[in-house]
């Protein structure tokens, strides 16, 4: 319920549009996602990926295509639409220590979509909406007291996650959601990501370089180069045809057929 | 300023369990204003030895960063060796003063640091960083340093080295540089390589390559490599031996294929099993071990077993005191209760 | 990692030291007393000034002694109690013009930063204008043509202070701006404001107070400069510069005269530095 269609987007440098050379992020671009499925985006840095999730979450206009929420454009939704569109498509991004403000209470940070995207609720079910997100994500609400800096990293991921629960979204975009964090604590965010998708029936974006991991947590994958996509596949087939050719790693394959930039 | 210059070939030619380095019993601590002192890294012994790759594996408050500082005698002002010894050809280095460290530095061994673009002076041309060891160490004169250096960016693999050597280093990508600076590194001829996350600031594509690159540098040149680094797939595909550390301590060491298909301690096996590898069954709910990675504050209230708190097979004695060392067929755990060698 | 040993350190030892007032070092505390004591003389000068600033005596141009501890100028006004008033139209003044700028530079500077485009623009190239002219001259300039005073000293001064503020703010809130958690304020809809007020203003309040507190310091010895030239307070009414300026007649002779004003600006000044190196920890 989440379409982008042919989008394109250009990045300018230095300046002057007429002058500065171009860098095309996104190049002719159609993705759909829906409530329910999880669709994995295999990309390196500098492929497009994460221009592709701001644009999906509107904190981007394409210069060209457009992104659709349920059939209408982000550009002619009404506010009550918009009010909808932001509740239902959340994010998770990389590196929970910069997308929650160090300055402000776990809390503050864990119900701010919830309090401006809602109607009003009092500071009691408020309250007691924050101490259900945090046993949603495996945490003791005792950290709702405390400040990012005093969580560890898989800590405030969880947060970030329980943040974006926190409107009932329908569909999570996360962009390299485990990137940032150590191996040990790894897997208890994408068992998180796995059991969340089961019980709510959530829809899922998953955008990452790790080719594994989003096979393994996604029904359908699509693989960005350089802002074009080249690849759709059904995550096992993916896996046995790509992968069992190619080589046990994805980026050994791409990486045959490129050169070292001069 | 004399180093001593060993002929790779000669290198090459030695037995290949001619060790190196014997680092033994390294303790490092860093000390606060108020006095209280944090042991980041606990009685770590191990040997670096010609022509192999160690690789030590951890995550964060691991000690494995401090591990290469305390090496490379960069310490920060509020960190000091407390024990144990670092022993090379050039003596012990962890009693050697700043001036005698600078002197090794480069010489003795190089360092490739962990984030590429970080590490270069973004006004000096690439070639001038790459030569500027080799200009300090040996007396020799730009002219040199720059064909040196284009010699050497070439059988790493760059190429147009003529080209690159005199561009800067933000007009390169991150595996570029990477490459760069393992020239830097091995411009004088250095025995030993120590390499802190090569790989964790490069992209996906040039991350193998670079990998590649250094394991093919150990085995042809004779160097021994010291690897530091969190991600267990690079150690799979370069590392010859592996260490792994947690809370400061040695807890498994061994050949990587024997440790990797077997492992014995069960943080080792824990971290192992997270992993989605070919044969994770699609979409299932992976293993995880349960808790965080212990921090230095904690580690210091921590009388027993760091991992004891996160360990499923914890005995009583996995509390109270640190484990003993038990080696057997080559191998090394430190576990009241590690796990059975599996057997092919 | 070693930088994340550091901040665990640094964190551990600020947790066991539970007593705060333990934790003060004896610079601190004097530093307290000291600020503490300006302010109230500012507020309550009649507390402190043992005579009337203005009363004239016989008792001209005598030394330091018991009954007049910073001496007697030339009409018998005892020194310490006209360094005293003099605090006013000084500190008094220079805390106005302070908070003036502080408040007006901060806001553009903050507002121009996170809309960017044409606004910034032509922020940028006022304050720019601003930067470049020498201030001194600009002052002379409006207090000649506004009437020499007080008042005028202040505006003139707020008017030159408030472009640096604004640049500097300007400047962190950019950098602030492309920090993932904006991005993720405004995918929920937090309007421009809150996003100024709650997230970005605990990031920069403890730059803003310290260089305030710097500022103080400096505003001081523009007024008294201002004032040393004839262009600030007025005679009668004593002003830190203004005595400096009438003590140089009989520095030969009075050398308290000059002496004394002159070292209680340098005690502001010094006092302000170190307020300011405080806040400035605070903050990071």
């Amino acid at each position: 319920m989440l379409d982008a269609s042919n989008v394109t987007k250009r990045f300018w440098s230095k300046g002057s549009r007429k002058r500065g050379s171009s860098h095309l992020a996104l190049d002719d671009v159609s993705i759909e996602v829906r409530e329910g499925f999880s669709l994995g985006i295999i990309g390196e840095s500098g492929s497009g990926k994460t221009t592709l999730a701001r644009v999906l979450l509107g904190l981007t206009e394409p210069d060209d295509g457009r992104v659709t929420f349920e059939g209408t454009a982000l550009g002619d939704l009404g506010p009550a639409q918009m009010r909808a569109y932001r509740s239902a498509i959340q994010p998770v991004f990389q590196d929970p220590r910069s997308s929650i403000n160090p300055r402000r209470t776990v809390q503050d940070a864990l119900l701010e979509p919830l309090v401006h995207l809602t109607a009003s609720m009092t500071s009691q079910e408020l309250s007691q909406r924050a101490s259900e997100l945090c046993e949603q994500v495996s945490l003791h609400s005792s950290v709702l007291k405390q400040m990012p800096a005093e969580l560890s990293g898989g800590m405030l991921q969880r947060i970030a996650i329980a943040r974006a629960l926190g409107p009932w979204p329908r569909i999570l975009i996360c962009d390299e959601p485990v990137s940032a964090l150590d191996l040990s604590v790894k897997a208890g965010i994408l068992n998180l990501l796995l059991e969340l998708r089961a019980e709510y029936n959530l829809g899922l974006l998953y955008i990452s370089h790790d080719a594994l991991l989003v096979r393994h947590l996604c029904d359908n994958v699509v693989v960005i180069e350089s802002g074009k996509i080249t690849g759709r596949y059904p995550a096992e087939q993916m896996y046995s045809e790509h992968m069992a050719i190619n080589g046990p790693f994805y980026q050994n394959a791409a990486s045959d057929n490129k050169e070292t930039r001069s | 300023m004399t180093t001593t210059h060993h002929n790779s070939q000669d290198r090459a030619d030695r037995a290949l369990d001619s060790a190196f380095w014997h680092v033994d019993r390294l303790s490092v601590v860093y000390q606060s204003e108020d006095g209280t002192r944090l042991e980041a890294v606990s009685d770590l012994s191990f040997e670096l030895k010609s022509g192999q790759v160690l690789a030590i594996v951890g995550e964060s408050g691991s000690g494995k960063s401090t591990v290469v500082s305390a090496i490379t005698g960069l310490l920060a002002e509020n960190g000091l060796i407390s024990g144990g010894s670092i022993v090379t050809s050039e003596g012990d280095l962890a009693t050697l003063s700043e001036q005698e460290m600078c002197d090794l530095r480069g010489a003795l061994f190089g360092y490739l640091p962990q984030q590429p673009m970080a590490a270069m002076n973004p006004t000096m041309t690439v070639g001038r960083q790459i030569a500027e060891s080799a200009m300090i160490h040996t007396g020799i004169r730009y002219k040199e340093g720059r064909a040196k250096a284009i010699d050497l960016m070439r059988s790493l693999g760059l190429r147009d080295p003529e080209l690159l050597v005199d561009q800067f280093p933000h007009q390169l990508s991150g595996g570029m540089l990477q490459r760069v600076l393992l020239a830097a590194a091995l411009i004088n001829d250095p025995d030993t390589l120590i390499a802190d996350e090569p790989t964790s600031a490069v992209d996906a594509s040039s991350k193998w390559q670079i990998v590649e690159l250094i394991g093919d540098l150990a085995r042809e040149r004779g160097l021994s490599v010291l690897l530091v680094t969190h991600d267990i797939s690079v150690v799979e595909r370069a590392a010859d031996e592996i260490a792994v550390m947690y809370g400061g301590r040695l807890v498994e060491h061994g050949p990587t294929k024997t440790v990797i298909d077997s492992p014995q301690h069960p943080y080792t096996s824990g971290l192992l099993g997270s992993r989605v590898s070919e044969t994770t069954p699609h979409q299932s709910l992976l293993n995880e071990i349960p808790g965080i990675p212990i921090d230095l504050p904690t580690l210091a209230l921590t009388p027993g077993c760091p991992f004891a708190a996160r360990c499923d097979r914890a005995v009583e004695d996995c509390h109270d005191v640190f484990p003993q060392t038990k080696r057997s067929h080559g191998r090394m755990v430190a576990c009241h209760n590690p796990l059975e060698l599996r057997h092919a | 990692m070693s930088a994340t040993a550091d901040t665990l350190l640094r964190k551990l030892s600020k947790k066991t030291s539970r007593s705060s007032l333990a934790a003060m070092s004896v610079g601190d505390v004097v530093l307290y007393v000291i600020v503490a004591f300006f302010l109230m003389a500012l507020v309550v000068p009649s507390l402190f000034a043992p005579y009337d600033p203005l009363e004239l005596s016989s008792a001209r141009l005598e030394s330091p002694n018991w009954a007049h501890w910073f001496g007697t100028d030339e009409a018998g006004r005892d020194v310490f109690s006209r360094t005293v008033y003099a605090l006013r139209p000084s500190l008094g003044a220079s805390l106005m013009v302070v908070g003036f700028s502080a408040f007006v530079g901060s806001t553009l500077g903050v507002i121009a930063g996170y809309r960017g485009g044409f606004l910034d623009a032509v922020l940028m190239r006022v304050i720019d204008v601003f930067l470049a002219f020498p201030y001194l001259i600009l002052a002379i300039a409006l207090s000649v043509s506004l009437g020499a005073g007080i008042r005028t000293s202040i505006i003139v001064l707020s008017i030159l202070w408030w472009p640096s503020y604004a640049r500097q703010f300007r400047g962190q809130v950019l950098a602030l701006k492309t920090q993932p958690f904006v991005d993720s304020a405004r995918v929920s809809l937090v309007p421009t404001r809150t996003i100024v007020f709650k997230h970005f203003w605990p990031h920069l309040a403890p730059h803003i107070a310290a260089r305030a507190s710097m500022a103080v310091g400096n505003v001081i010895l523009a007024l008294a400069a201002l004032s040393f030239l004839g262009l600030g307070a007025q005679p009668p009414i004593p002003e830190l510069g203004s005595m400096i300026a009438q003590g140089r007649n009989y520095m030969l002779i009075a050398w308290w005269y000059s002496f004394f004003p002159g070292l209680v600006i340098v005690v502001i000044v010094l006092t302000s530095l170190a307020v300011s190196d405080r806040m400035q920890q605070s903050g990071s």
